[in-house]
């Protein structure tokens, strides 16, 4: 017995670790079915009913959202518990289980391994670098198939433009957040300068002037600032100016390269000059980030104008900001222009036609103009459909609305995070006068060329 | 002689069934450490070096032998980022080495309450995190209104773009680093400085000797292990350059300030390719196992006192 002690002793450890290790609680009873009544499980059918006769089978699927917490009180998480409650009350045959999954890596990492075990995921959100791999791994299911004709009419062509892999469409589109210009109106007005309007944008030229003009000291010495976007690789928000000349980062195939081109390059040439030649932006310019431009706009208010996305304009709205919104400057293109990141929805492929099916429909539901009339302050910037007029309700956000029809983007393209890390580099060394624009985009052309041919194979 | 000696030991087997019987309760109690460490550290470890030589995707992971590795040789960034690495860890190491013995060395002839106010005193940024150290250091540096530039325009100069700026953003992180001296630096020479015998010193007064000769030629030499010590664990840290860099320049500007394991980070959890961010591991460890070595064969000594 004596002898037996330790092993018995191993075994008591090695059975509390295992049972520590295993599930701790059961799961969660779904709480969109009613419970049974008391005795209703022993009561037997009285009749039985015809196959069919109560609609469609009860069907489960599970939607991954970013930003959402159960409970949570943050407009995102409020936001989609109501269109997921709306979508459930309109389709009673489905629930759907939401997993809220944050905006960071460890966000990215909890999708990732959803989407490896392909296993209680059905809807989620997905960024257009990702898309490309997706839908080449097929993880996807297409959405075509899913369209109305009364949807094909309804999407704008851009729309779908930035869903489509391969000629085929992969993501409901929602969104995009259309990138217009916000102008500080005391200083335009302390310094006599005229806002442009959609109607009459400025020209290049004209944009610079009134640039230069918004860059003073002031008597107390503070120093004010025409111009300025985040400009950090991974947040630049000055895209639009980068497509005025008529240039574009990828042929619309998706196949070549062409920022090295002169419409490319006299764009990004025009876009360094607001910093080393008109000398019109604060000094941290071409390395700023999101946050840091933002507070420079909003808090220390030392910045005429701000090139940046619609998701901003409620912080300025709840500071009483005197606040305008201006369209980008037209260059030799001869039109307007604007770009953004896409919100797009998209579809686990997977064997039961019921799950599918469900998932469609919820993607449909949360990308169409009916959401956004059910569930106040869920369209947080432009959609993409012409029926989906919600956003464009006061006039600030009238322009961005209407910018969307402008919108030129690039066709989703899986290149690796190494290429995107020297690209956001090359456009810094443009900005901060380290390499000209033809040098930076003929130094990145051959590693982009040579990615867009491994994707396209 | 051997056939005693075989007489005398008995066989393996006997052997351990012997040390079994005679150990097996010590066995008993290390066994949750070892299983904690064979999970937490030795599988993740053994895990990662496996990878190291797999194409890892959402797929499932493949072999696919040394092609990261001459991936990561061809790549121009991770040469980039080891010459950063290097100039880090090279200014870094030495700059602690230095201050951590000159503090050391200016407060040992103090009175022992204030050597413990100053090594408390020096030792007190340790315990903060480095996070906020290093929002701190984003605001020291700040072009329009930090306290750097602030300092330039009380004497008439332009203001400097500390960490906008690629040719100065690096040194701007060197910079930031080594003017907190370290702490544990400071303790350490100081506790070894203590330690050396009174006799060396007073010897060294009587022949004529001043401070500065003394210093080089007592106290740094008899500081030999002391010194090993602190360079090898100063050298890893050098090398593990991470949060300081992400938190300051995420990289940037144009990957001038980006390090071996913030493209490890990078590689990892950006663009999904744990393979290749194995690869890099396991060459960092690579690089860091030879310092360490030959730091141990140059500097190794047989000091005592």
């Amino acid at each position: 017995m004596k002898r037996l002690f330790p092993l018995f002793s191993l075994m008591l450890i090695l059975s509390i670790l295992i049972s520590a290790c295993a599930t701790a609680t059961p799961a969660a009873p779904d709480v969109t079915e009613p419970p049974a009544a008391p005795g209703e499980a022993e009561a037997p059918a009285e009749e039985p009913s015809e196959p069919g006769a109560e609609g469609p089978e009860p069907v489960t699927i599970t939607f991954y959202q970013r930003g959402y917490v159960e409970g949570g009180e943050d407009a995102g998480s409020v936001t989609t518990a109501a269109a997921v409650k709306k979508f459930m009350e309109d389709n009673p045959h489905i629930t759907v289980n939401i997993v809220g999954i944050p905006w960071t890596v460890e966000g990215d990492t909890k999708l990732e391994a959803a989407l490896a075990a392909r296993s209680d995921i059905n809807v989620f959100r997905v960024t257009s670098p990702n898309l490309p791999r997706y839908a080449k791994q097929g993880i996807l299911s297409e959405i075509t198939p899913f369209l109305t004709e009364e949807d094909k009419a309804d999407f704008y062509e851009s729309g779908f433009q930035i869903a489509t892999v391969d000629g085929k469409v992969w993501a409901w589109p929602l969104w995009v957040t259309a990138i217009s210009i916000f102008a500080n109106t005391e200083i335009f007005e302390e310094r006599g300068v005229e806002l442009p309007s959609i109607e009459d944008p400025w020209t290049w030229d004209e944009f610079v002037e009134a640039a230069k003009q918004l860059t003073f000291t002031r008597e107390d010495g503070t120093q004010v600032y025409g111009f300025t976007s985040s400009s950090k690789w991974g947040a630049v928000e000055y895209y639009p100016l980068m497509y005025i000349d008529g240039g574009r980062i990828v042929s619309e195939d998706g196949k070549t390269f062409v920022q090295n081109q002169p419409e490319g390059v006299s764009a990004l040439d025009k876009i360094a000059s607001l910093a080393l030649e008109h000398k019109v932006t604060p000094p941290d310019f071409g390395t700023v980030d999101q946050a840091g431009v933002r507070s420079q706009f909003k808090d220390i208010r030392n910045v005429a104008m701000l090139m940046s996305t619609p998701g901003f304009i409620p912080d300025l709205e709840a500071a009483d900001f005197p606040l305008a919104v201006i369209p980008p400057p037209v260059g030799d293109l001869g039109r307007l222009v604007t770009n953004g990141a896409s919100g797009l929805y998209a579809v686990v492929d997977v064997d039961d036609p019921a799950k599918l099916g469900a998932a469609h429909l919820l993607a449909k539901y949360l990308t169409g103009s009916q959401v956004a009339k059910d569930v106040e302050g869920w369209q947080l910037a432009p959609g993409l459909r012409r029926s989906n007029t919600s956003y464009a309700t006061p006039p600030t956000r009238e322009v961005i609305a209407r910018l969307v029809e402008y919108g030129v983007y690039e066709v989703p393209t899986a290149t690796s995070a190494e290429l995107g890390n020297n690209y956001g580099a090359m456009l810094q060394a443009i900005i901060l006068g380290e390499m000209t624009a033809q040098e930076a985009m003929d130094a990145i052309a051959p590693q982009y060329q040579a990615e867009l041919d491994a994707a396209n194979q | 002689m051997t056939t005693a000696s075989s007489r005398i030991r008995p066989p393996l087997s006997q052997r351990l069934i012997r040390g079994w019987h005679k150990h097996k309760w010590s066995y008993f109690f290390i066994f949750p450490s070892m299983l904690l460490f064979f999970t937490f550290t030795a599988y993740p470890v053994g895990r990662a070096f496996l990878l190291a030589f797999q194409k890892v995707d959402l797929r499932g992971s493949e072999w696919a032998g040394l092609a990261n590795f001459r991936d990561i040789f061809a790549s121009q960034l991770f040469w980039a980022s080891m010459q950063h690495t290097f100039i880090y860890a090279g200014c870094v190491v030495s700059a602690w080495l230095i201050t951590s013995l000159l503090v050391a060395a200016l407060i040992q002839p103090l009175p022992n309450k204030i050597q413990s106010l100053f090594r408390g005193a020096f030792y007190l940024p340790n315990v903060i995190s480095i996070v906020v150290i290093s929002l701190v250091w984003i605001w020291i540096f700040e072009p329009q209104f930090g306290f750097f530039n602030f300092l330039l325009g009380l004497l008439g100069q332009e203001p400097v773009r500390w960490l906008q700026n690629p040719r100065i953003a690096l040194w701007s992180i060197v910079l930031s680093t080594i003017l907190i001296v370290p702490g544990s630096g400071v303790v350490i020479y100081s506790a070894a400085i203590g330690s050396i015998p009174r006799d060396y010193y007073e010897a060294a007064e009587v022949e004529g000797a001043n401070g500065l000769q003394k210093l080089i030629y007592i106290t740094i030499p008899l500081l030999n292990p002391t010194t090993l010590y602190l360079m090898v664990i100063y050298t890893i840290a050098g090398f593990q350059i991470f949060e300081r860099v992400y938190i300051m320049t995420g990289g940037g500007p144009i990957n001038r300030t980006t390090t071996i394991v913030q493209l490890i980070y990078q590689t990892a959890f950006s663009d999904f390719n744990f393979g290749r961010a194995s690869a890099q591991g396991l060459i960092l460890f690579a690089i860091v196992a030879a310092f360490s070595f030959i730091q141990f064969r140059v500097l190794s000594s047989d000091i005592e006192y």
